[in-house]
């Protein structure tokens, strides 16, 4: 038997001592639809393995879950906006496999973006954040500057001296050293611009749709040799393809950053400038963007009806492909390659498996599946360059799976993860090589280019 | 009304559903220091020996509820197996233990009895869902339940398993019954060399030719294999076809001979026919098995005089046979050789006249200085089986 | 700072530790969030050994100690109160070795369950335990909850997956009990007395599973039903007839619509109930197996009875039922899960009772659980802003849980009592019971200092759980 002297102590089971500080100043204050939303969440914690931070380093507090748990700690008053707290904000990738998870449907990403944006205003910024901050929002998103900035780089690559500024380590802040080591190492001094018009060339004489071709900012400069041949790939299967002038970026960018009004006047840009059967882009980035104009603009009376419209005429270039009748294509292409999921195209678009249909059609290619392929790779969109530390290390993790499939060449439908797991190779030295499907397929259907 | 009835020192408790007897009879052995003593009918030789003087308790008792359509039976622990069955057969129902059929319901649970028919049901861990005992202090404890799911309070219902009898004197059990299956078939193959399984169960238990109960046995030099399939007779057929391909796409081919096959139109359930009573049970990884029982044989030049009867699966090795003190000790010595070796444990169920030297249980293991503990805890004077097992083994450790 | 931070530091590094309050924070509870404590630190260790020093180290302060998975317990098990230290298992992640001639696989606690099963995905083997959180949830925390899931119908719930298990005990020392690929041992069988002890004995940081088949050939269908009592009633008959399913869920009206409008499975919407059903064996008898089944459900006078033979569709429906419960989360922003075992064939009239407690309270209740099992899951629906509907569903769960008890269930079926149910303890168990077990937990735990108070009363704190006044209930994972 067991005496009891005293009896037991009774604690409350309902919540712990309160917060230290000012607990009644609520530092966020969350449209109520958002706030609605996060109490969707009803902490079950399905999301914690699909989120790349939280597999990384075990912190509750860098997972979707603690995140929902910290904004709303903030909204409700209970926790300040240290900069602990919105570090772990911070650190969140926004690539949305958590939302692939949630058997709630939280929408995750509307309210990790409004804190952020409403956060980022009482932030204290450093020097070097405000400069990168800068470079992303002035320069990525308008092609010319990123050109012109692009150029001095581009000369150091010709002239060698990207090993001088490679070895010299310190001496460039890890953010610019970071924009360095990701320049693809064999484009142009100064990339040109696609043509306004490439006519269908149908292998069957059927002509099909005509499309409209979005290019990107980063992608039309850095990028442009894919460009090309995704229009190649859609004359050849029937299609006229328009790049229509008065495209701009998609605005994803400050629409990450927290800058709504300039991302919705870019969608305002993008909807009238296109009139095109089908809108196809190959960067998932932009193209998950472009598919939520829709939302966007939701509360526009001039543009939300053309938004939904639009939005529902955006494809990825692996979605459209497979619904055109194309041939088998003729070149076989002897390799071993395994496809990594970008999150924009997995989570934020949900396509998973058009691009895997289309490489099955090469004839000889083999493809060994990658072993957590829908997890990201640490680029998600300027967060490998805001983010370096846990961008290298999602980074590795991918890499370390990729070494695993024992490919040499890795297959990603979005520029931002191909630049990113390129440069993150070259510096450990993997022998890899990161190819957009598109370019792939290209070489299937035409052979090698000169 | 439970009656207690005194011969000599022999104390036979009936009718468990009312625990009033047993406790009264805690409380007076208690008071007396006299340990109560139940080391079981098929295993009265397992462990050291009990103190000179104590009571002799032996349970008797039956069916206390058969909760047909849920599959579950409530037993008093010391009901047989011959009459656990013979009651849930009218139902077309069966407890899935291999137990012979003088044993109880508390010796199977105390020892953790099962043998082929573990592949398919499980052993007492996956059975038995609830439990009533009287701890060494006469406390009446209930744990479980009858439900197939149950997770509130300890688990002390399973950790009773395999207690030697020594935490508590169960009562009283309620178990998992599953439906007698329509068809067995039963095929004997006669298996030159067992090492084959080792490197060869796993791909076929994946196989649809993976059998539903496995045995092998050795006696008069030969191996044998005993098979059942369980099931419908499509199915049962579909799974001996397949059987043979099995082994001719195995590499290295195994060399059998079928000697017998036998289909159980009855629809009974076979108890598990040994070679032979129990010396010493041992436990390996279950991919060393065969070799293990090869070198068993080969280096203790007794080969004539040993019977195993073996669950390929678990890695189960049980040993009979008539062995001359000398011949038990060499064996002894082989088993803990090849235990050394390869991992796992063994208990003498039986030690011959004159191995006093042979420790009954081996190697000590890590957690029994916890078991000791709770022990104390349980059954503060060691009323329970006293000598038999932790009290002894955990000083040695 | 508490002068054990440093101490903790010395042994797990800086980014071992977290003691901030503003890091603490979101460790406040647990996938119960009705519980909350926040705790004074949490440590992240990464093997046994950091696991025993920390130990050590806070028993010289005299803190208790909370071991901690991923944290989807729906019980409260892992709240830290009264300052604790939680231990987070969450950086032992390590799947140590794979041995598919023995069917064992090593792995530290912190393994996520799905994890395991996906390494060996092409090996024909898994790791069986498939509750619905499996995908986040720890095998450690399966160990320490004796986790349920949908096929444990017929293959057993986690304790019959566990072969061995490496802890470390309240005063430091690591132990192990039967750590080899061994499927038997000599003595009580102390690894499933460890299992669903939810932390309250030893902190477990190493497992030994059991690996099974997996099963390589089913047939899944959904049989819908005009009343909830035909469909229990068909469960208890398939049960009766000695036939066991791999799995046997069962949805009420409320709980398809939920379900069908945040999944678009093609669910019919006007029926009251449905059961999900899936057979595993023996491909040419698995039509034979299923048509006796499916003849049950015809008595019982199903409607539309669907065979979901393509292995994409299979893989929609069983997603929807793992979800189901985030349907819920979409009915109503507050709900209260319960979670009891009864009887298979007392579903029938239970689910009846559940009914008239759902009248007599005025709570809408809505159902999605394991039906083979006889684990019910009653959701019931709430305003949390309304204090007369919150005090109706505490009082109704308290009748209902009883009522199961009354005809032979259980209080629990696979969620755990963590703090949640320690009030209804004294219901379940006769004090020696009671008594006994918080014997056996000072055999362990002489200091009561590892997760004392939890799954069973104590004799030193009492946590007193007022249920839920301001929040959401939980929570994923039936």
């Amino acid at each position: 038997m067991t005496p009891t002297t005293t009896p037991p102590r009774i604690i409350t089971g309902l919540s712990g001592p309160p917060p230290e500080g000012d607990s009644h100043q609520r530092a966020l204050q969350l449209e109520q639809q958002t706030y609605d939303r996060a109490l969707d969440c009803v902490h079950c914690g399905l999301c914690l393995p699909a989120c790349p931070t939280y597999t990384e380093n075990g912190l509750e507090a860098d997972s979707p879950r603690g995140r929902i748990y910290l904004m709303k700690g903030l909204a409700d008053g209970k926790i300040q906006p240290t900069e602990t707290v919105t570090n772990h904000l911070d650190l969140c990738l926004d690539c949305r496999a958590c939302e692939t998870a949630c058997p709630s449907g939280v929408v995750y990403h509307e309210l990790i973006e409004e804190s952020r944006v409403k956060l980022s205003t009482k932030k204290r910024t450093r020097m070097m954040d405000r400069l990168v901050h800068g470079v992303f929002f002035h320069v990525f998103t308008k092609r010319r500057r990123l050109k012109l900035l692009l150029l001095p780089a581009r000369i150091a690559q010709k002239l060698g001296l990207g090993r001088i500024i490679e070895k010299s380590g310190r001496l460039l802040p890890v953010q610019l050293e970071k924009m360095q080591s990701m320049l693809p190492p064999d484009g142009p001094l100064w990339e040109s611009n696609l043509n306004k018009f490439y006519p269908a060339t149908p292998h069957d004489g059927v002509k099909r749709s005509t499309v409209g071709f979005f290019a990107g900012c980063v992608g039309s400069v850095l990028f442009q040799h894919v460009n090309r041949q995704t229009i190649a790939l859609l004359n050849h299967a029937g299609c006229d393809v328009t790049v229509a002038p008065l495209q701009t970026c998609c605005g994803a960018i400050d629409h990450h950053g927290g800058r709504l009004e300039p991302a919705k006047c870019y969608a305002r840009k993008n909807i009238d400038a296109f009139d095109t059967d089908y809108i196809v882009n190959n960067i998932a980035g932009c193209g998950a963007m472009l598919k939520d104009y829709a939302h966007l603009l939701r509360d526009d009376p001039n543009y939300a009806q053309r938004a939904r419209d639009f939005t529902n005429r955006v494809r990825d270039i692996s979605e459209l492909l497979p619904q055109l009748e194309m041939p088998q294509p003729p070149h076989p292409i002897e390799q071993t390659i395994t496809y990594h999921d970008a999150c924009h195209l997995a989570h934020a678009q949900k396509v998973t498996k058009p691009p895997r249909q289309l490489l099955g059609t090469i004839a000889k290619l083999q493809m060994i599946d990658l072993v957590e392929s829908d997890m990201c790779c640490g680029a998600a969109g300027t967060y490998n360059l805001s983010q370096p530390i846990m961008a290298r290390e999602l980074a590795e993790r991918k890499l370390q799976h990729v070494i695993q499939t024992g490919a040499k060449t890795c297959v990603t439908g979005n520029v931002g993860c191909a630049m990113h797991i390129q440069s993150e190779a070259k510096r450990l030295g993997v022998d890899l090589k990161v190819v957009h499907p598109v370019s792939l397929l290209h070489e299937a259907y035409f052979g090698i280019e000169e | 009304m439970p009656e207690a009835v005194t011969d000599n020192n022999v104390i036979q408790i009936n009718n468990a559903e009312n625990p009033t007897a047993l406790q009264a009879l805690v409380q007076r052995c208690t008071k007396e220091d006299l340990p109560i003593i139940d080391y079981g009918f098929a295993h009265t030789n397992l462990g050291h020996p009990a103190p000179s003087k104590h009571v002799k308790l032996q349970q008797h008792g039956q069916v206390i509820e058969h909760y047909e359509r849920d599959l579950t039976v409530r037993v008093a622990a010391g009901a047989t197996f011959g009459h656990i069955q013979a009651q849930l057969r009218p139902t077309n129902q069966f407890l899935p233990v291999d137990a012979d059929a003088d044993l109880t319901l508390g010796e199977v649970i105390n020892h953790n009895v099962y043998g082929p028919l573990r592949v398919k049901y499980g052993a007492a861990r996956e059975l038995l869902l609830g439990m009533r005992c009287m701890d060494g202090t006469g406390r009446d404890i209930h744990t479980g339940g009858r439900t197939v799911k149950n997770v509130s309070g300890y688990d002390l219902t399973r950790f009773m398993v395999g207690s030697l009898g020594q935490m508590g004197i169960i009562y009283e059990a309620t178990m998992r019954t599953y439906a007698i299956p329509q068809h067995i078939l039963r095929l004997t193959l006669r298996i030159d060399d067992p090492a084959w399984l080792d490197t060869h169960l796993s791909n076929w238990l994946l196989d649809v030719s993976a059998p539903s109960t496995l045995a092998l046995a050795y006696e008069e030099e030969h191996w044998t294999l005993q098979i059942a399939y369980f099931g419908t007779t499509t199915g049962c057929n579909i799974q001996h076809r397949a059987l043979k391909s099995f082994w001719e796409s195995s590499v290295p081919e195994p060399q059998m001979v079928q000697l017998d096959e036998y289909l159980d139109e009855s629809s009974q359930h076979r108890a598990w026919r040994r070679q032979a009573s129990t010396l010493v049970k041992i436990i390996v990884p279950p991919a060393t098995t065969g070799s293990t029982c090869l070198d068993l044989v080969s280096s203790t030049r007794i080969n004539a005089a040993l019977r195993f009867d073996v669950l390929p699966v678990h890695g189960c090795i049980l040993v009979g046979g008539d062995l001359p003190a000398a011949q038990a000790i060499m064996l002894d010595k082989q088993i803990n050789q090849i235990i050394a070796q390869v991992g796992g444990v063994r208990q003498w169920h039986a030690r011959p006249l004159g191995t006093n030297s042979i420790a009954p249980f081996g190697p000590a293991q890590p957690d029994w200085s916890i078991l000791k503990k709770l022990k104390d805890t349980m059954d503060p004077r060691a009323l329970l089986n006293r000598g038999r097992f932790l009290e002894t083994e955990s000083s040695l450790h | 700072m508490h002068p054990v931070i440093d101490q903790l530091r010395a042994i797990v590094g800086s980014q071992g530790i977290l003691y901030e309050q503003d890091e603490l924070f979101v460790y406040e509870c647990d996938g119960f969030p009705i519980a909350k404590g926040i705790p004074l630190a949490v440590i992240f260790p990464t093997n046994t050994q950091q696991v025993a020093d920390c130990v050590k180290v806070l028993n010289q302060h005299n803190l208790q100690i909370v071991p901690r998975g991923s944290g989807t317990g729906l019980a409260g098990g892992a709240v830290a109160y009264d300052r604790g230290v939680i231990i987070s298992l969450s950086r032992m992640k390590k799947i140590e070795s794979v041995d598919l001639d023995n069917r064992v696989a090593v792995v530290q606690a912190g393994v996520r369950n799905l994890a395991l099963s996906d390494s060996i995905a092409d090996t024909g083997w898994r790791f069986s335990p498939d509750p619905s959180s499996q995908r986040a949830s720890s095998i450690g925390g399966n160990v320490s909850t004796n986790a349920g899931g949908i096929n444990t119908l017929k293959h057993g719930v986690t304790v019959c997956h566990i072969l061995g298990l490496e802890y470390v005990l309240p005063d430091g020392k690591i132990c192990t009990s039967r750590a080899e690929p061994i499927y038997d041992g000599i003595g009580a069988d102390l690894t499933s007395l460890i299992c669903g002890s939810e932390g309250t004995f030893a902190i477990v940081t190493r497992i030994w599973c059991r690996l099974v088949v997996n099963p390589k050939y089913f047939r899944t269908v959904y049989a819908v039903f005009g009343s909830t009592s035909d469909a229990c009633k068909t469960v208890s008959d398939v049960i009766a007839s000695g036939i066991v399913p791999t799995s046997m869920e069962m949805m009420d009206a409320g709980m398809i619509q939920a379900v069908e409008s945040a999944f678009h499975f093609g669910f019919p919407s006007d029926v009251a109930a449905m059961l999900l059903l899936e057979v595993d064996g023996i491909d040419q008898v698995l039509d034979e197996e299923l048509a006796s089944i499916v003849q049950l459900a015809r008595d019982n006078n199903a409607g539309d009875i669907q065979q979901c033979s393509d292995p994409v569709r299979r893989a929609e429906l069983w997603t929807a039922r793992k979800k189901a419960f985030g349907a819920v989360g979409r009915m109503s922003h507050s709900y209260c899960t319960q979670d009891a075992c009864i009887p298979r064939s007392k579903l029938p009239e239970a689910m009846e009772h559940v009914a008239k407690l759902s009248e007599k309270y005025d709570i809408t209740i809505t159902n999605v659980f394991h039906a083979g099992d006889g684990n019910i899951h009653p959701i019931m629906l709430f305003d949390e802003d309304d204090p007369g509907q919150v005090q109706q569903v505490l009082l109704l769960s308290k009748e209902l849980l009883e009522y199961c008890v009354d005809i032979g269930g259980t209080i629990t079926g696979e969620h755990g009592v963590g703090v949640e149910k320690l009030h209804l303890m004294d219901k379940m168990f006769n004090r020696n019971t009671l008594d006994l077990f918080l014997d056996v937990k000072k055999t362990f735990d002489p200091d009561q200092r590892i997760n004392d108070a939890k799954l069973i009363p104590s004799d030193k704190t009492t946590i007193e759980l007022l249920k839920p006044i301001a929040a959401n209930i939980p929570g994923g994972a039936l």
